[in-house]
């Protein structure tokens, strides 16, 4: 299929034939090749059969013939497989011996175990398998990755080998076209037959062209050779090397007219584990997290470390079988439910989650942003992935739930995963059907989570409970090296170097490479690549480190004025005032010599301020690239040649926070006292933990001497004009202390300045308590609309309350009393006939006062009475209105009329 | 008749979301704050001066200025008091609202009797136009009820005029002429250089200067006297000098004295508040050592000083009188240079801490230099 295209002609020939190859191989490999994926292997070799098939001439017989190279690869694999099986740490009773036409019911040892033997893939040459013996266990990665590495590199030698019999192929094909009559589209020799004078085009042809002629018949029987020796190999890899370029530099571009309209992006999506690009460690720490889920998905323990052939003896086996593995809890789930793979766009973070996911045998549900992720589709969708299974279908592989894009869910969303794998979310339907039963119980499928950016906020709370893997870059040398090997695939010409520099300048992200690639068709090393990448965005960290930090590339200082060009790329493409802050919030760990360097870069933070906020003011948005150069002014000033440590500028956060407490409590007691809040913070809260700290001993209220007392009421006064109250809190060590609320005295505070005394806390419950009746007796005074402003300015004397208040009391029964007493409703106004003489004075139960005792209490008290008293006798008419009183409404109801 | 009226007092009240009515103080500042004109204790020409104008029948709108605590607010309190009679005195405190343009909502707290509103406008920031508009407009397009023996106009008592964005004071100029007819604006300043020509070119200036040492020395004794207590000439003129003539500080910074020991002793310890001894110390370190790390260390005390909501302008300028104090002329007038232009800077931006160690850094860069070159010259 990928070299099928060549020519236009050439298609739909090639496509009977690859018809052809597909059954074929079909039929071989469905006896003892017990691949879950036949369709990879099938996608991968049928290429080197059709290769084959044209090199060979399109009978079927020559055909098979020419397999027989290839065909030993799923020979070996065979053995490989079984040998596997016999290996101790791997036998699984139940599963041995099991054949791919048992697949569809039970599943397949690879398809469950995918252990380094299927890691190592199908394409394995026989070389690969002579270690089989010292096959390194599982956790051993070092070794596993070494190896994988050395298949895959493998992998390349056999690709070439294969672009080999292309270019034989290839050349047959051309060999008809080196001499032609007419003028012909490629280059050519015009030549002269002296005889008739015939004009003849003789095509022109590089050197290296006949290098591979000459080459051409060894080729073909190192292919049909059954082992190969590496040294060989090494040395038939340098020669296909060369003929591949000379090949690819001889072929025509126009015939290059792509037929499939396939991204290449999706063409060229790694299918197996090896052909992955990402570092070898992540795919591997992936793949253990997803191993580690075995247990709870599968029922089966994953292989541990232990060799088995080192326990032989009986009853040992138990003992490791219940030795927790690490990485698991009690329970046997993974310590981390949730996998996060993280890294910038287009490394395959999400090729490698399916990949890996599909390898250790799960059947991917993919959630990503094109889907609804409100909360309560995002419930369903949990719930759907997690707890049920495809019955329908052949496939009754378990779920495993792939979010793509998490970054972009809503923080509800998130919350709501969160719950889900802690076991405290239940599907709505069956909370009140089997609650009890369902309870704890977690989430028992593995969830792996794709984002970019691992610091957004609404995925602070994933992030600690996620297993975080950071995709690392791919390596921009492994990245060209593939680019090539595609551009070989798509017959088009690319340089090495072209190549890399492709690479490079996409920040080695693999989709763009390809698009780039598919999009002009080659690449030459004097390309210049003017393609415009998409903004590439560093995280913040990133630009404050390439920011203050000298760069160096190739043991020297970058030139002045490349260094001013990366900087300005770096903040254009992020957020400056961030950028700023953090600056200025790590630069006095990192510049540590002259502080004039320091004051000259500090202008420039001061002009920074300056223009944002203008730009921010008058929304003038075109001043703001001007403070770009503020950055580039800080790189030279501040950068530093040794490695730095950055940290996050939370302080102004915190500084904010705070600031804002303190000014939210100067409102409160602005909007109390009427004081401006300026004058509250520089004049009055200095000093007020002075004027709020009298010196009053700790003894009971009645024992205090008149200044004391007048300390105390000045104290309340002070303290209900500026609106502060003693709260009662409990202390972390259990005892209890009154502190001011709001808490004033903090703003006036500074940490290292003079040490203030505090009241006694038994003073202070004798604050409160005078504090809460002074309270009151003001709400009184303002609800009572009379409010005599001559307030009596001694609260202290209880003494003299005590008189007052009965005085009031008498003035007011006094004047009840005088008031002839008759039922409400029967009340007149009637008037009042000045009966001085004849007034009566009625205590308050209402009995007559003697005239003396009269006497007496008229000269001792109630000046008020004796006004009123005056005043009846004075006016002729006078009433008295009382509120909310009504002949209408009020009627005497007896009891006996109810019942 | 006065049905009608009635209605309106409650319509007016329903307006307002809740009254308070403001007690007399009972600390000394407020307590023995003169209430009229003529006992007002200092710049007792300028009060003669004030009664006059206030006697005449045109009365201008006012820009009162002058350093804080010199006793601007209690002249205008005067004034106003001078005007109406003594009606003036029973103060609410009501929360009005109101609406942005952009549809968010904000209240600010005024104090008002019932001839004149007193607000702060800068309390809501940036939003202070529509403050300013809305309530200058709301009061001046209702007439006084009662206009037989009273003034036909009432007051709008803006302060700190001086904070105000420049939109707000765009604003205020045509109001002010505007509604000339029913309102006056006394308007109180710190200082005139942030308020517009066009406002200043309105108003009829007036500079209250700060009181003496004598005159607070005077004040203070009044007080004493009127408290009963008895208080030495020496501790009064410490107290005044300390106050750094803030009649205001002075009079806290007496009581606090009076709380934390009485009978007085001439040697007692004053307190100080405690962001100008933090200033202070932060000066000293800026002198002790020029080096980065001690430039962190200052900026985590800016960091404070920020923190209990200090202005940025006093903590600049209070740095700056610190600093100034171990410098010889010549560098005295190089720091002075840097100093008036960071300052500037500084007001027209937002964020305080990038300008305020800039000074730092500049200084130490200054300094530094200037002892590099002292020391040279001795080798």
């Amino acid at each position: 299929m990928i070299y099928g295209e060549k020519c236009t002609v050439a298609i739909i020939k090639s496509m009977v034939k690859q018809r052809n190859a597909e059954i074929f191989i079909n039929l071989t490999m469905e006896d003892g090749f017990p691949d879950p994926d036949g369709d990879l292997y099938d996608l991968i070799h049928e290429d080197e059969y059709e290769v084959l098939n044209e090199l060979e001439g399109s009978s079927k017989k020559k055909e098979e013939v020419s397999k027989q190279p290839v065909q030993k690869n799923p020979g070996s694999q065979k053995i490989l497989s079984s040998n596997s099986n016999e290996a101790p740490d791997l036998v699984l009773p139940s599963q041995s011996g099991i054949t791919a036409n048992e697949a569809t019911k039970k599943r397949t040892f690879e398809e469950l175990f995918g252990d380094v033997t299927d890691l190592l893939g199908d394409d394995i040459l026989p070389d690969v398998h002579e270690h089989k013996e010292k096959r390194p266990r599982w956790d051993e990665p070092e070794e596993v990755i070494k190896q994988v590495l050395e298949a895959r590199r493998i992998l390349h030698t056999q690709n070439n080998y294969v672009s080999i019999h292309q270019t034989a192929q290839d050349f047959e094909e051309e060999k008809l076209e080196t001499i032609s009559f007419r003028v012909p589209s490629w280059n050519f020799m015009p030549v002269t037959r002296p005889s008739d004078s015939e004009r003849y085009y003789v095509r022109v042809r590089s050197h290296n062209k006949f290098a591979v002629t000459k080459n051409r018949p060894k080729m073909v029987t190192g292919l049909l050779s059954v082992s190969y020796s590496r040294l060989k190999a090494e040395a038939e890899e340098i020669i296909v090397k060369n003929a591949e370029e000379a090949t690819l530099l001889a072929t025509e571009p126009d015939v290059q007219i792509s037929s499939d309209d396939k991204l290449w992006v999706d063409k060229y999506r790694p299918q197996k584990y090896i052909e992955l690009l990402s570092d070898e460690g992540v795919n591997r720490k992936f793949l253990h997290w997803l191993k580690l889920w075995d247990k709870i998905v599968f029922n089966r323990e994953p292989i541990t470390r232990q060799k088995v052939t080192e326990m032989p003896k009986f009853g040992t086996k138990k003992f490791i079988k219940n030795k927790p593995i690490e990485g698991r809890d009690s329970k046997g789930f993974p310590e981390h439910r949730i996998a996060l793979l993280t890294g910038p766009p287009g490394l395959g973070k999400t090729t490698l989650a399916h990949l890996v996911a599909r390898h250790a045998g799960y059947n991917i549900v993919e959630v990503n942003a094109s889907d609804d992720r409100s909360p309560d589709n995002f419930r369903q969708a949990l719930l759907a992935s997690t707890e049920m299974k495809a019955v329908m279908g052949a496939d009754p592989r378990p779920n495993c739930l792939i979010l793509d894009e998490i970054d972009g869910a809503p923080a509800t969303s998130i919350d709501i995963l969160l719950k889900f794998i802690h076991g405290k979310l239940t599907s709505k339907s069956k909370k009140g059907k089997n609650k009890e039963e369902k309870g704890e119980e977690p989430c028992r499928r593995p969830i792996i989570c794709i984002c970019n950016e691992l610091y957004t906020p609404s995925l602070r709370a994933l992030r600690m409970a996620a297993l975080v893997i950071q995709v690392p870059e791919v390596s921009a040398s492994r990245l060209a090296e593939r680019l090539g090997e595609i551009a070989r695939k798509e017959c088009i010409r690319a340089d090495a170097d072209a190549l890399l520099q492709l690479a490079e300048k996409s920040g080695c992200d693999v989709r763009t490479c390809l698009g780039a690639l598919q999009y002009m068709g080659g690449a030459k090393s004097g390309n210049t690549f003017n393609l415009v990448f998409k903004d590439t965005k560093k995280g913040l960290f990133d630009s404050w480190k390439e920011i203050l930090q000298v760069p160096w590339a190739r043991n020297r200082v970058i030139p002045a004025r490349e260094r001013m060009e990366r900087i300005l790329k770096v903040v254009f493409n992020s957020e400056t005032n961030r950028l700023a802050l953090g600056i200025f919030h790590n630069y006095p760990q990192i510049q540590n010599n002259s502080i004039v360097r320091l004051s000259d870069s500090l202008q420039w933070f001061q002009f920074f301020d300056r223009i944002t906020t203008f730009v921010m003011n008058t929304q003038i948005w075109s001043a703001m690239p001007y403070a770009n150069y503020a950055f580039v002014a800080w790189h030279f000033n501040l950068a530093a040649n040794n490695n730095i440590q950055l940290s996050y500028p939370s302080v102004m956060y915190e500084v904010n926070q705070k600031l804002a407490k303190n000014q939210s409590i100067l409102a409160t007691v602005h909007r109390v006292s009427g004081i401006e809040t300026s004058m509250l913070t520089i004049d009055y809260c200095p000093l007020l933990s002075e004027l709020l700290t009298p010196r009053l001993r700790s003894v009971s209220g009645h024992l205090y001497s008149s200044n004391e007392k007048a300390e105390l009421t000045r104290l309340v006064n002070v303290m209900l004009d500026l609106g502060l109250a003693l709260v009662q809190e409990k202390n972390p060590d259990g005892s209890y202390e009154y502190n001011f609320e709001p808490n004033l005295l903090e703003i006036g505070l500074f940490p290292d300045c003079k040490k203030r005394k505090s009241l006694a806390y038994a003073v202070k419950q004798i604050v409160v308590q005078e504090y809460e009746m002074e309270r009151l007796k003001r709400l009184e005074r303002m609800t009572s609309g009379s409010s005599k402003l001559v307030s009596t300015p001694t609260a202290t004397d209880k003494k003299r309350r005590n008189i007052e208040a009965t005085e009031k009391l008498k003035e007011a029964s006094e004047i009840t009393n005088a008031v002839k007493s008759v039922a409400n409703h029967h009340k007149k106004l009637e008037p009042v006939v000045p009966q001085p003489e004849k007034m009566q004075c009625r205590d308050f139960f209402g009995r007559i006062i003697s005239n003396d005792r009269q006497q007496q209490s008229a000269n001792k008290i109630s000046p008020r009475a004796a006004r009123l008293q005056d005043m009846v006798n004075r006016n002729r008419v006078w009433y008295k209105y009382k509120e909310g009183f009504s002949n209408a409404v009020r009627r005497t109801v007896l009891m006996r009329d109810l019942l | 008749m006065v049905r009608f009226f009635f209605k309106l007092l409650y319509f007016f009240v329903g307006v307002f979301n809740y009254l308070l009515l403001l007690e007399k103080m009972s600390l000394w500042v407020d307590k023995h704050r003169p209430t009229s004109l003529s006992k007002l204790d200092y710049h007792t020409e300028q009060a003669k001066h004030l009664k006059n104008l206030v006697q005449e029948s045109d009365f201008p709108h006012l820009l009162v200025y002058g350093p804080p605590g010199a006793g601007k607010k209690t002249r205008i309190m005067c004034i106003i008091r001078e005007l109406y009679g003594s009606g003036v005195e029973r103060l609410r405190m009501e929360t009005m609202h109101f609406e942005t343009p952009s549809q968010k909502k904000m209240e600010i707290m005024t104090i008002n009797s019932n001839y004149h509103i007193e607000v702060n406008p800068s309390d809501v920031g940036i939003n202070d136009r529509v403050v300013v508009m809305d309530l200058v407009k709301t009061v001046a397009q209702t007439h006084q009820i009662d206009s037989t023996g009273q003034r036909e106009f009432k007051v709008v008592l803006l302060t700190n005029v001086d904070q105000l964005t420049k939109d707000a004071q765009h604003a205020l100029r045509r109001t002010m002429e505007k509604y000339v007819a029913t309102c006056r604006l006394i308007l109180c300043a710190n200082s005139t250089s942030r308020v517009l020509p066009a406002i200043r070119s309105r108003c009829l200036g007036i500079r209250v200067p700060s009181p003496t040492i004598p005159e607070i020395t005077s004040i203070l004794n009044s007080i004493c006297k009127r408290e009963g207590l008895n208080l030495p000439d020496k501790l009064a003129t410490r107290v005044a000098e300390a106050s750094g003539r803030n009649l205001r500080r002075a009079i806290l910074m007496l009581e606090a004295c009076k709380v934390e020991q009485y009978p007085f002793t001439p040697e007692q310890n004053i307190t100080e508040p405690d962001w100008q001894v933090y200033l202070r110390e932060t000066a000293k370190l800026m002198v002790k050592e020029q080096s980065p790390s001690k430039l962190l260390q200052i900026r985590g005390r800016l960091y404070d000083l920020l923190i209990h909501a200090i202005p940025c302008d006093l903590i600049f300028k209070v740095l700056f009188q610190e600093c100034v104090k171990y410098c010889d002329l010549q560098m005295k007038m190089d720091i002075a240079a840097v100093a008036a232009e960071y300052e500037h800077t500084m007001i027209r931006s937002s964020k305080a801490i990038f300008h305020l160690e800039a000074f730092v850094a500049k200084f130490m860069a200054i300094y530094k230099r200037f002892m590099d070159l002292s020391a040279g010259d001795f080798m």
